[in-house]
């Protein structure tokens, strides 16, 4: 069977090597069969790409060691579920899985955009079928998930902690969102190349960027509840350099889709979009390579991989193409708008553009860092959280309140008579919270209390433009006030579900800075009967209990809790010893208070048959970080969800009879 | 933008990660990787964690003790990485700073407060 | 045996596909899609028109106050006019088109009905 999968992956890169050449030589040449030939050929590596998923994916379902990948990540003893999370669970394998992510979008973009943008697709088709080419062939000549050997009788099995159902759905999710972001950048690209002055390719990827931004937001979201009630240290974001990788595209993302509202509004701003898809792509790529070639222990290991220095030079050799393109073609991109006043909404956009880049920029700094000092100074130097806090809280303030102003200001010109009318509630909503803040005690942390104002005020405004609006919209068509309300949404999809979002982050940022500002923290060595402390609560130890599971032995402590003298329940953080892998893991016990949203977290540290030593958490509103997650996928598909009357309005300005015919 | 960068991490500063044979003679805080070998005695939250840490290719090993939280991966044989600094021939670990490292997987596995 | 036997199909196959549009009789006709710079100057009439309507929505929901929509309102429906004229008419006919039409004749009598 590996012999069909090594042929499959040979099949997709020769159909990427042709798909490159012969789409070239017909955009080139206008053939339009030769077009249609790459176009085939793209759907084809698709085909090919799926059968040698299945190859793997049969292997590892049937315990085939003789894979040596399979031997490599699962045993006889893993449960299938986590069989099937194997596949990505290697770096061969999430190779293949980008692969197979990567000729499906392209498959979809192709037979989507035959439909609707014929004419951008002639070169877009071949910058496709050059970064399949790219994965194709890391998939066949240095990193194959197809290597055979002796089959020994059970595999190495899977890090116990990654077998949890978190960990099935966050680097898949990851993926979609990286891999995503390939198709607006294939469009953009295409779109300079053939020399095109009109935004079509803004159109058409217009939903692609939206769906990629939200996998890769929601994806970091399960991936912090997973470090969060799994490996349990009582944090959720940690700065590591994997975290990050995924953050940067995220954030580059984030940017282009303000800024691309802007350019379809009033035409300007061209260059910078085509930049920051650029941008966005490139560190979807390095995103990629940084959770799988290990550079960041040290330069050494790097060399060691085997896929690091290549995925580094097709990096350079994207940006290298693409900024060389953009630059040829400056003189097209060049818009005659000017901004008119830098009090209006599109400056509010520019500065949102500003703040998002200049953190994403400040990661990639404290990503690299280590990389530069090793390289210049002989030794790394690494930057920790205390670092990327402060500019969290230095760039993430200003965009918060941004937030709020934007979507309440005029385009063009916004006159501060005007302003002052509509940010007066807003401004007074957030005066009122801010002093009742101070007054319940949040002046221990000034950022925090800085926040919790901001986000006062962001959510006033949004509230406001809810109002306003279905207001309007009653007036206009009578009714009752939901029906207003679901016409009102129903109509701007976009803007609605856009300020749904916003109220997401919002709440998002309440969340993190109730859990990481206001948070309570102690340690104790408790005997049987012993009592501490923390934040209100009361926390009495019992006993320790052991009891033997299937696979690992599980000791837990048994604590009581208790505030202000009612009995909460009981708590049992310990820990589990694995019998197979010989390895033991923190199991943190979580109460998450339904009322206020506080989370307390208890993990057992050291656990003995007649003491414990516990370290105890409080996190305030922890749980709107959650929740946070929620409100945004519903915000987003808000925002995403077809709306007839602009696809009939789009189809009249490109030309698409058909879609005419059956309005 | 890139000067604001240079002037924080030059001023509030990183911390070089080094590893136990080029320990030598540094005075300051470092973050230390290296190899966990021998016996594994004491107690993080007691008296201190006592081990001896050497480069992961090979090599002379230091004496390290630490206090504060202890990943669950730790043992004899991981690779770690533990801020601190040497004091008398001793690597003192500051505490809540220990971390392994989980080679084949996507997340190193960190006990950071 | 049979591995290579699914490989030699997959791979025929693909050549198959790929090689299809070269076995038609004749070449596909072509689509007519607008010359470039007629799409350009559609999207700028479809702009100026979509920023008319975004500032009536503003005014209406209370965001622009009275003064500034009179100050903003002229200038955008004479740039709307040219780029009509520049953009030719929307496409008759389409419902889209008379609802359009039907707008910017009746922005110009607009005023905040639910004051």
């Amino acid at each position: 069977m590996p012999e069909l999968g090594r042929a499959a992956l040979i099949v997709c890169l020769g159909l990427a090597v042709y798909a490159v050449v012969a789409g070239s030589i017909g955009a080139r040449t206008r053939r339009r069969r030769l077009s249609e030939s790459a176009e085939n050929a793209i759907l084809s590596s698709f085909a090919a790409a799926l059968v040698a998923s299945i190859v793997l994916l049969t292997a590892l379902l049937r315990h085939d060691f003789s894979f040596t990948y399979v031997w490599q990540h699962t045993s006889r003893a893993l449960p299938d579920a986590y069989v099937v999370s194997a596949f990505w669970g290697g770096q061969e394998g999430s190779l293949l899985l980008w692969l197979l992510i990567l000729t499906g979008f392209s498959a979809v973009a192709v037979l989507l955009a035959r439909r609707s943008a014929r004419s951008l697709l002639d070169w877009t088709a071949p910058v496709l079928a050059g970064v399949i080419l790219f994965f194709s062939f890391l998939l066949v000549a240095v990193a194959s998930p197809f290597a055979t050997q002796a089959a020994p009788s059970d595999g190495l099995g899977l890090n116990p902690s990654l077998q949890n159902p978190y960990m099935l759905a966050h680097p898949p999710m990851l993926y979609l969102g990286f891999v995503g972001l390939t198709i607006p950048f294939a469009f953009a690209m295409g779109a300079l190349i053939a020399r095109r002055a009109d935004e079509l390719w803004v159109v058409v990827t217009r939903r692609w960027t939206l769906v990629a931004w939200t996998f890769l937001g929601f994806g970091q979201l399960l991936g912090a509840h997973w470090a969060y009630v799994e490996v349990g240290w009582g944090g959720y974001f940690a700065w590591d350099p994997v975290e990050n990788a995924a953050l940067m595209p995220w954030l580059a993302a984030t940017a282009f889709l303000h800024s691309v509202m802007i350019q379809e509004k009033r035409g300007m701003l061209k260059i910078w979009n085509v930049v920051l898809v650029i941008g966005a792509f490139a560190l979807a790529l390095f995103g990629t390579f940084l959770t799988r070639s290990g550079i960041l222990s040290s330069i050494h290991s790097f060399t060691e991989s085997s896929i690091g220095p290549w995925f580094l030079g097709f990096i350079a050799f994207v940006l290298a193409a693409s900024l060389a393109l953009v630059v040829s073609r400056l003189p097209l991109l060049r818009s005659k708008t000017r901004l008119e006043s830098p009090v209006s909404r599109e400056a509010t956009f520019l500065y949102n553009n500003l703040l998002l880049v200049a953190f994403c920029l400040t990661i990639l700094w404290g990503v690299a860092y280590p990389i530069l000092t090793e390289a210049l100074r002989g030794e790394p130097i690494t930057v920790g959280p205390p670092y990327y806090n402060f500019f969290l809280k230095a760039f993430g303030l200003p965009l918060l309140v941004l937030m709020g102003i934007g979507p309440l200001i005029a385009w063009r010109r916004a006159s501060l008579r005007g302003l002052g009318r509509t940010f007066a509630w807003p401004l007074g909503v957030a005066l009122a919270s801010g002093i009742t803040l101070l007054a319940l005690g949040a002046r221990s942390s000034v950022p925090g209390l800085i926040g919790y104002t901001f986000c006062a005020f962001v959510l006033a405004s949004i509230a406001l433009e809810f109002v306003r609006g279905t207001r309007a919209r009653h007036a206009l068509s009578g009714g009752s006030w939901a029906g207003a309300l679901a016409q009102l949404v129903g109509r701007n999809r976009r803007r609605y579900g856009g300020y749904v979002v916003h109220a997401a982050i919002v709440l998002l940022a309440i969340g993190v800075i109730g859990s990481s500002a206001y948070d309570t923290t102690r340690e104790q060595r408790l005997r049987a009967g012993e009592t501490m402390a923390v934040g209100g609560y009361r926390l009495t130890y019992r006993t320790t209990t052991t009891e033997r599971a299937a696979n690992a032995l599980e000791l837990r402590a048994v604590v009581d809790v208790e505030r202000n003298g009612k009995h909460l329940g009981t708590m049992r953080p310990g820990k589990n010893r694995y019998f197979a892998e010989q390895q033991v893991s923190n199991e943190a016990a979580i109460r998450s208070d339904r009322a206020n949203g506080e989370d307390l977290f208890l993990i057992a540290e050291q656990i003995a048959p007649n003491a414990v030593f516990l370290k105890v958490l409080v996190k305030p509103l922890v749980n709107l970080v959650w929740l946070a997650g929620l409100v945004f996928l519903a915000g987003s598909l808000i925002a995403l969800w077809p709306d007839a009357r602009e696809q009939r309005r789009l189809a009249v300005r490109y030309g698409r009879r058909d879609a005419l015919a059956r309005a | 933008m890139l000067a604001i960068f240079l002037v924080y991490t030059a001023i509030a500063g990183g911390t070089p990660q080094l590893r136990p044979s080029e320990l030598k003679g540094r005075t300051g805080e470092v973050s230390l990787v290296g190899k966990v070998v021998g016996a594994v005695s004491g107690d993080a939250r007691g008296s201190g964690l006592r081990f001896r840490l050497r480069d992961v290719e090979g090599g002379k090993s230091i004496r390290v003790v630490y206090r504060g939280s202890v990943p669950d991966l730790f043992k004899s044989g991981r690779d770690v990485v533990v801020k601190g600094r040497l004091e008398s021939g001793t690597f003192v670990g500051t505490p809540n700073t220990l971390s392994t490292k989980c080679p084949s997987k996507y997340v190193a596995e960190k006990k950071a407060s | 045996m049979i591995e290579l036997v699914l490989a030699a199909v997959l791979a025929a196959a693909v050549v198959v596909f790929v090689a299809i549009p070269f076995l038609r009789a004749q070449p596909p006709a072509p689509d007519v899609e607008p010359a470039e710079a007629a799409l350009v100057a559609a999207e700028e009439r479809d702009r100026a028109l979509a920023e008319l309507k975004e500032l009536e929505f503003d005014h209406r929901t209370g965001k622009i106050t009275d003064e500034d929509y009179r100050a903003l309102v002229q200038p955008l429906r004479r740039r709307a006019a040219q780029t009509l004229a520049n953009g030719g008419p929307l496409s008759k006919g389409t419902p889209q088109a008379r609802a359009e039409q039907r707008f910017f004749e009746r922005s110009g009598s607009s005023g905040r009905r639910d004051r």
